[in-house]
């Protein structure tokens, strides 16, 4: 089929959807939940990866698929118990679906090891039962006799029986006479009677038919014509060699046969210890549910059912189309502006009576700007689901014991800013598990509960999501990052540091306090690529430790990509925008506050502290010609702490619309980004962190834009 | 009338069906294809076993149930074997079941001896 690669897309999507959907479940039932439409739910999402599978012919997926759903069918009869173990590795299932799915996707069909041995406990939870074996499988054989493919004339009689509901089914007795016949049918006879009117049944059958053969190609194919009927009535089909079975489906006859591949018939023991072994840490959970609960319980709740009826009332759109929908609103947002501006300063008295008009305008453009907007939304939900995961397996791989309770998970946050958040997450939690929680044994000796508890939020505060991640661990040990430090030469012998500086140098590149590199973290660059990562996104990263207690991360992010909110500032003729959440304040500098250093840079002493000074006339390549300026911004690089800009005039807070430059000229060391003001001029935003490290080709680059 | 909740599978048998020469009509799940029953009469029905609201058993029963849906062919489009699922498929007169892969070609050849 030409477009088959499209139905696989489609497919590899629908196996995402439900592979995640079949994650919140596990982790649900995990957490103690036991609605049965969860287990419902879970079993759907295994189902129809496996159709999905099965319908393209990737049998690998489909056999582990089948395993897979057979102990959740189990689960769902309450013929298995769903003990943590059972949990555990149905868990464990659920990600080497996800595993298989990908490789797949890859290309790289086939079971892998963890496959194997993965599939190897479902086959023993199934063990457990006296009936369990892969029994439909194995009851599919009904090959057809070899010995019969004879091509001589043969003599087979047929005896078909109609069932109640024959009719019903939509089978037409005439219509299979009829078409018997390009099969060799030779006689017609027809057994028993029509009943009496008042005792007569229309929806039942009560004749039967023998149809006499005579047959020269191979019988098989009157077997496959019966078989197509052996749904709806009882065929017996008799040859010289005595009674060839009839298999009651239709279609092909031979059933799904590499369902059976791999599944060792009996559990090999040391399985069966290693899943019982494991419980520890779903054991554990479970006394978290008090605490999850108020968080936890509503997507369980109403999700379970809103689930399916929320799937058929939404719409799947490519994401260029939205982008694009964004791209003209935002147009639209600038068009708006202009007129708002050109209304609002002009003193013509025929344009007051439309100034109403176009505050309606206004207020509505903003609100068909937020819709769309969230249109691109997204729950948090989608990065904090692949979490717990992450938790479990690392809490295995560090022999430490942890509980992740996640709450707000139903903040909503730009789709780009969604995909770049999984990333710094899973180096916090990593860092927070390795770093902060400590083991078992030292938690019990400091008085603590030997499980440690990872709080994971997600809060909306203004335009700005906040995600805060606290660990009730050993909090950051002051003196050690300190000494570190020192001994890094990241801090002078002699400097003295407030708390939070000293905090704050865990984020700094190179820097690890943990003594032994880890495979989890440790190697000095985690906290540096989280920081790095929120700040691309336009987002601050801090933290907070108390020692003995545990540290709080604390991310802050712009709900979208899409509109900032910055600061308009004039240098020369040209207007720039600064992201509003860089900027600190701004100051008016004396003549003689700035000292120019043997290097060439300047700094300024502001507060006791000594920052550097930037001006953007001379950044920029603008004619340095006006009069000096005076006003500043102090502005904070989070990467190189503040630093001072000289900018010759403060135009005001702006809301705008970011476009990106990339399309048009390429990406630019210094400029984040464009837009278009109210007046209809193009600004650049600009990115002071990158405009400090510039070189003198990019400032070039810079000068020819203009 | 092909039912299915997955909308690649059901693109895949909706062109299958159509390469048939057959007119096609679609639905997600069983309450959909039981509206489109009455609303299309369709000359058979292929539907999926497993999908959310109605699942193809339930549809089935209620299509029988239905003066629409006696005596209109309806195949389960299905990978499982289990015996109950057929003595039950069966009870409730569902015409037959096509095992998953879907076979295009015995699919057709199917349909043709159906109607």
């Amino acid at each position: 089929m030409d477009d088959e690669e499209d139905f696989q897309a489609l497919f590899f999507i629908e196996c995402d959807e439900n592979l995640s959907d079949l994650q919140t479940r596990l982790d649900a039932l995990l957490s103690g939940d036991r609605d049965p439409e969860m287990v419902n739910a879970a079993f759907r999402a295994v189902h129809s990866v496996k159709g999905g599978a099965a319908a393209f012919g990737f049998m690998s997926l489909v056999g582990f698929a089948h395993d897979f759903e057979t102990v959740m069918d189990r689960v769902r009869s309450n013929s298995l118990d769903l003990s943590p173990e059972v949990c555990e590795v149905l868990l464990r299932a659920g990600d080497v679906m996800i595993g298989l799915v990908e490789a797949t996707r890859q290309g790289e069909e086939g079971p892998t090891e963890r496959s194997t041995k993965v599939r190897a406990q479902l086959a023993a939870l199934l063990g457990t039962e006296p009936e369990a074996a892969p029994a439909p499988a194995a009851a599919a054989p009904a090959a057809p006799e070899p010995q019969i493919h004879e091509h001589e004339a043969m003599a087979v009689t047929v005896r078909l029986a109609p069932r109640k509901g024959f009719l019903l089914a939509g089978f037409d007795p005439a219509r299979i006479i009829r078409a018997a016949r390009a099969h060799g049918l030779v006689s017609v006879a027809v057994e028993g009677t029509v009943p009496p009117i008042e005792a007569f049944d229309p929806d039942d059958c009560p004749l039967a038919w023998r149809l006499e053969f005579e047959i020269d190609g191979p019988v098989d194919e009157v077997r496959q014509f019966f078989a197509s009927y052996a749904y709806g009535a009882d065929i017996v089909m008799t040859t010289p060699e005595g009674e060839v079975e009839l298999t009651a489906q239709v279609g092909v006859l031979d059933a799904p046969a590499p369902l059976t591949d791999a599944v060792p018939a009996a559990a090999p023991p040391p399985v069966m210890v290693q899943a019982v072994e494991r419980p520890a840490a779903p054991a554990t959970v479970a006394p978290a549910e008090g605490t999850k609960k108020p968080a936890a319980a509503e997507p369980s709740g109403d999700g379970a059912k809103a689930g399916p009826q929320a799937a058929a009332r939404s719409l799947r759109v490519d994401l260029d189309r939205v982008d694009r929908l964004v791209n003209l609103v935002g147009e639209v947002l600038i068009a708006q502006a202009a007129v708002a501006q050109g209304v609002g300063e002009s003193d013509a008295t025929e344009l007051s009576a439309i100034k109403p008009l176009v505050e309606t305008l206004t207020r509505q453009t903003r609100e068909l700007q937020e819709s769309v907007m969230s249109i691109r939304a997204q729950p948090v939900r989608s990065v904090f689901g692949r979490l717990p995961r992450v938790v479990r397996d690392l809490a295995d791989a560090l022999g430490k014991e942890v509980k992740l309770v996640m709450q707000g998970e139903d903040v909503e946050v730009d789709t780009t800013v969604i995909e770049e958040l999984t990333e710094p997450l899973m180096h916090m939690i990593r860092n927070a598990m390795d770093h902060g929680v400590e083991t078992p044994q030292v938690r019990q000796a400091a008085g603590k509960p030997r499980q440690g508890t990872l709080i994971l939020s997600a809060e909306q505060r203004g335009g700005r999501v906040r995600i805060t991640l606290s660990d009730d661990g050993k909090g950051i040990d002051r003196e050690t990052v300190l000494t570190k430090a020192r001994a890094k030469g990241l801090v002078g012998p002699d400097e003295v540091l407030d708390v939070a500086a000293i905090e704050a140098l865990i984020f700094h590149p190179g820097f690890s306090t943990a003594a032994t590199v880890s495979a989890v973290s440790g190697r000095g660059v985690g906290m540096d690529v989280v920081r790095r990562k929120i700040q691309m996104l336009s987002g601050r990263c801090v933290v907070a430790g108390d020692p003995g207690k545990g540290t709080t991360f604390t991310i802050t992010l712009p709900l979208t990509l899409a509109v900032m909110d910055g600061m308009a500032i004039r240098v020369g003729d040209q207007q720039f925008i600064l992201p509003l959440a860089s900027v600190v304040e701004a100051i008016t500098v004396g003549p003689r506050d700035v000292n120019p250093l043997p290097d060439g840079t300047q700094i300024m002493k502001l507060r006791d502290e000594f920052l550097p000074v930037l001006s953007l006339r001379q950044a920029l390549s603008l004619p340095d010609d006006g009069p000096e300026s005076r006003t500043a911004i102090v502005v904070d690089t989070e990467t190189s702490g503040h630093v001072i800009i000289m900018v010759d005039d403060l135009l005001g807070q702006r809301q705008v619309v970011l476009k990106s430059l990339e399309g048009n000229v390429g990406t630019i060391e210094g400029v984040g980004g464009a837009t278009i003001l109210g007046d209809g001029k193009v600004a650049l935003v600009l990115d002071i962190a990158a405009l400090f490290h510039l070189g003198p080709k990019t400032v070039a680059d810079l000068e020819r834009m203009h | 009338m092909a039912v299915d909740d997955s909308p690649a599978l059901l693109a895949l048998l909706v062109k299958c069906l159509k390469q048939g020469g057959h007119e096609v009509v679609s639905a997600k799940n069983g309450q959909e294809a039981l509206e489109k029953l009455q609303a299309h009469k369709p000359a058979l029905v292929v539907t999926d076993l497993n999908m959310p609201i109605m699942s193809g058993l339930d549809f089935i029963e209620a299509a029988r149930a239905a003066p629409e849906g006696q005596g209109v062919p309806i195949l389960l489009l299905t990978s499982e074997t289990a015996s109950s699922l057929h003595d039950r498929a069966r009870r409730i007169a569902a015409t037959g079941w096509i095992p998953k892969p879907l076979d295009g070609p015995r699919l057709l050849a199917l349909v043709a001896e159906l109607i």
